[in-house]
C-alpha cells in the first residue's frame, strides 16, 4: 500500500504548526517557576545554551528523518537504520502516547479554567477563593473526567479531519492567537506598578547559581521538555512537508519561536506576581508548583489587577490554546503510527482516542497516577532523545548533516551538529537520567526500587521496560507490516525484511484492526 | 530597574525575539521550495 500523505499548504503554516506543537503548558507555567527558583538571569544563560546544544540538533534530526521517510518513527527507524531497529521507533511512539494520555488531563484543566474565565466566574466581583475553587475542581473526579474527555474528543476530532482540514485550520487561528494574547498580557503585566521588581528578579543573574549543578540540570529540563525535541513530534509534522523543504531554518525558527512564547509568559507571570502579591511569602508559595501557580495564584492575581478580567481571559484562553495544540500533535503522531500499517485515518483515530480515554481516565481520577505517569514518561522522553541521537549516529552524523545542508538556507556547522549529536547529547542524557534516578533514590531511601512508588526508579524501569520488551518482541512483525515509505527502496539493510514467523498473537491483533 | 537587569533583558529579549523575527522574516520573504 502506498503512502499518500497530505501536505502543509505553506512553509509558514508548517512552522506555526511546529510551534503550536512545542508551545504548551510548560512554556507558561513551568518556565517562570524555573527562572524564579534557579537564579533568574543565571537560569536564562543555561536555557539558551541548551537550546543550541540539545534542542535544535535533535529537532533537525527529527525533521530530517520524518521528511525523508514520510513515516512515523517506527517506519522511520526501520528505513533509516534497518528493520531490526523498528522497535526503537515504536518505543519512542509509545512513550509519547502515554504522555499524551496524561497531557489530555492537563488539557481538561485548561479547558475548565478557560470556560471559567470566559463566563466571568473568575471576576473579583464574585469574590472567588481560588484555593477552594481549584481544590473543588481537582477533587471532583466526575468533573475532571468530563473536561478530560471533552478536551480529548475535541482534539481527536481535529486530527480526524486531517492535516489540511483539521490541524492547519486550527493552527492558523490558535498559534497567532497564543502569540497575540501573551504579547498583550506581557505588556499589561510589565506596565503594573511594582513590575520593575519582578523584571529585576527575572533578568538579574545571581552568579552563584551558575556554580550549582541543579541550575544547569533544570535549564536542560526546561529546554528538553519545552521545545519537545526528540519526542517524535517534529518528525511527525515533517512528514507533511515537501521533499525540498528547508530543514535548518524551519527547525531553528520553530525552536526559537517556542522560546519566544516562553519568554512572553515569563514577562507576564513574574512581573505580575511581584506587582500584585500581598507578601513575599505569597510569591514563594506561588512558585512552589506549576499547577498552583496557574490555577490558584495567577487566577487570584487577575482579580486584583485593573482590567484583570480581560487579562485573565486572555491568559487562560492562551493557556488552553497552548495545551490544545500540543495535544493535537501528540494525537496526530499516535494516529500516524497506526496509519503506517495501512489503516485508514478514521479507524486509527478511533483506536488512539479509545486508548487515551482509557489510560488517561486513570490519571484524571487519581493524583498518584497522574504524578507517576508524569514522572515515568518525563524520564522516558530522555530515552527518546537518546534513541534519536543513536539513529543519527548509526545513519552517519556527517552524512545526515550534509543532507540537511543540501536543502537548508542556514547551513548547519560541523562543530556544532556533529559535536552535539555525537557527544554532547548522549553524555548529557546519561547525566540527566542519572540525576533523576539519584533524586528518586534520595526521596525513597529504602524503596526507590519499588515500582509502586509514585516517583520511584522502579516505576520507570518496569513501565519503560515492559514497552521496550513488547516492542522488541513484535519488531519483525512491525517491520514487515509497516507500509513502504519514500526511503524503503533505498535501504539495503532491509526495510521489509522477513521475520522468524508471524505468530498467532500478532496475526490476531492485525485481523482485529482490520475489522474495526 | 537595575542596570544589570536592563542589560540582560536587552540581550535575552533582543536575541530571542529578534532572532525569531529575523528567522520568520526570512521565511515570509519567500525562501521557497527548491
Amino acid at each position: 500500500m502506498s503512502n499518500n500523505n497530505e501536505m502543509w499548504s505553506s512553509r509558514w503554516i508548517y512552522i506555526m504548526a511546529a510551534m503550536s506543537m512545542a508551545v504548551g503548558t510548560g512554556n507558561i507555567w513551568r518556565f517562570p517557576r524555573m527562572v524564579a527558583q534557579n537564579g533568574g538571569g543565571s537560569f536564562l544563560i543555561g536555557w539558551a545554551v541548551f537550546l543550541i546544544l540539545w534542542s535544535v540538533p535533535l529537532i533537525l534530526v527529527e525533521i530530517h528523518m520524518g521528511r525523508k521517510t514520510r513515516l512515523a518513527t517506527p517506519g522511520a527507524f526501520r528505513d533509516f537504520i534497518g528493520g531490526k531497529f523498528t522497535w526503537l521507533g515504536m518505543v519512542i511512539a509509545v512513550i509519547c502516547a502515554f504522555l499524551a494520555a496524561n497531557y489530555a488531563v492537563v488539557t481538561g484543566w485548561t479547558l475548565k479554567y478557560a470556560t471559567l474565565a470566559l463566563s466571568g466566574q473568575l471576576l473579583a466581583s464574585h469574590h472567588v477563593d481560588t484555593f477552594k475553587l481549584w481544590e473543588a475542581f481537582s477533587t471532583n473526579r466526575l468533573e475532571m473526567l468530563i473536561f478530560f474527555a471533552l478536551g480529548t474528543i475535541l482534539c481527536s476530532f481535529v486530527v480526524y479531519l486531517g492535516v489540511k482540514r483539521g490541524i492547519e485550520k486550527v493552527t492558523k487561528v490558535l498559534m497567532p492567537g497564543i502569540l497575540l494574547l501573551l504579547i498583550i498580557t506581557a505588556f499589561r503585566a510589565c506596565s503594573l506598578d511594582g513590575a520593575a521588581a519582578g523584571l529585576n528578579y527575572f533578568f538579574t543573574p545571581q552568579w552563584e547559581y551558575l556554580t550549582k549543578s541543579t541550575t544547569w540540570l533544570q535549564a536542560l529540563s526546561q529546554s528538553a521538555w519545552s521545545t519537545g525535541a526528540g519526542w517524535g513530534l517534529y518528525a511527525t509534522y515533517a512528514i507533511y512537508t515537501s521533499a525540498k523543504e528547508d530543514i535548518a531554518r524551519n527547525g531553528i525558527t520553530a525552536a526559537v519561536g517556542n522560546n519566544s512564547v516562553e519568554l512572553l509568559a515569563g514577562l507576564t507571570v513574574i512581573p505580575a506576581l511581584f506587582a500584585l502579591a500581598p507578601s513575599p511569602e505569597f510569591i514563594d508559595a506561588a512558585m512552589g508548583d506549576g499547577k498552583n501557580l496557574t490555577f490558584i495564584y495567577i487566577a487570584q492575581l487577575t482579580q486584583n489587577m485593573p482590567f484583570g478580567s480581560v487579562t485573565g481571559i486572555f491568559f487562560f484562553v492562551a493557556l488552553f490554546f497552548a495545551a490544545f495544540t500540543s495535544l493535537i500533535a501528540m494525537i496526530e503522531y499516535a494516529t500516524k503510527v497506526i496509519m503506517d500499517y495501512g489503516i485508514s485515518r478514521g479507524k486509527s483515530i478511533t483506536v488512539v482516542t479509545a486508548f487515551l480515554l482509557c489510560v488517561g481516565s486513570l490519571s484524571a481520577v487519581s493524583w498518584d497516577v497522574w504524578n507517576n505517569q508524569d514522572w515515568v514518561w518525563g524520564v522516558g522522553l530522555l530515552v527518546s532523545c537518546m534513541l534519536f541521537a543513536f539513529a543519527a549516529h548509526k545513519y552517519g552524523i556527517e552524512k545526515m548533516r550534509n543532507e540537511i545542508n543540501e536543502v537548508s538556507d542556514v547551513k548547519v556547522g560541523k562543530w556544532w551538529f556533529n559535536f552535539a549529536i555525537g557527544y554532547a547529547i548522549p553524555v548529557i542524557a546519561v547525566v540527566f537520567i542519572g540525576w533523576w534516578v539519584w533524586q528518586s533514590m534520595t526521596w525513597y531511601p529504602g524503596t526507590w526500587w519499588n515500582p509502586k512508588e509514585v516517583f520511584g526508579v522502579g516505576a520507570i524501569v518496569v513501565q519503560v521496560g515492559i514497552i521496550s520488551i513488547l516492542a522488541l518482541a513484535f519488531n519483525n512483525w512491525m517491520s514487515r507490516r509497516i507500509i513502504k515509505g519514500e526511503m524503503s527502496g533505498d535501504n539495503e539493510k532491509g526495510s521489509l525484511e522477513k521475520g522468524a514467523g508471524s505468530g498467532v498473537g500478532r496475526e490476531m491483533l492485525w485481523n482485529l484492526l482490520q475489522l474495526l | 530597574m537595575e542596570p544589570t537587569a536592563i542589560v540582560m533583558m536587552i540581550i535575552i529579549c533582543g536575541s530571542v525575539f529578534g532572532g525569531f523575527g529575523v528567522l520568520m522574516y526570512g521565511v515570509l520573504r519567500g525562501k521557497q521550495d527548491r
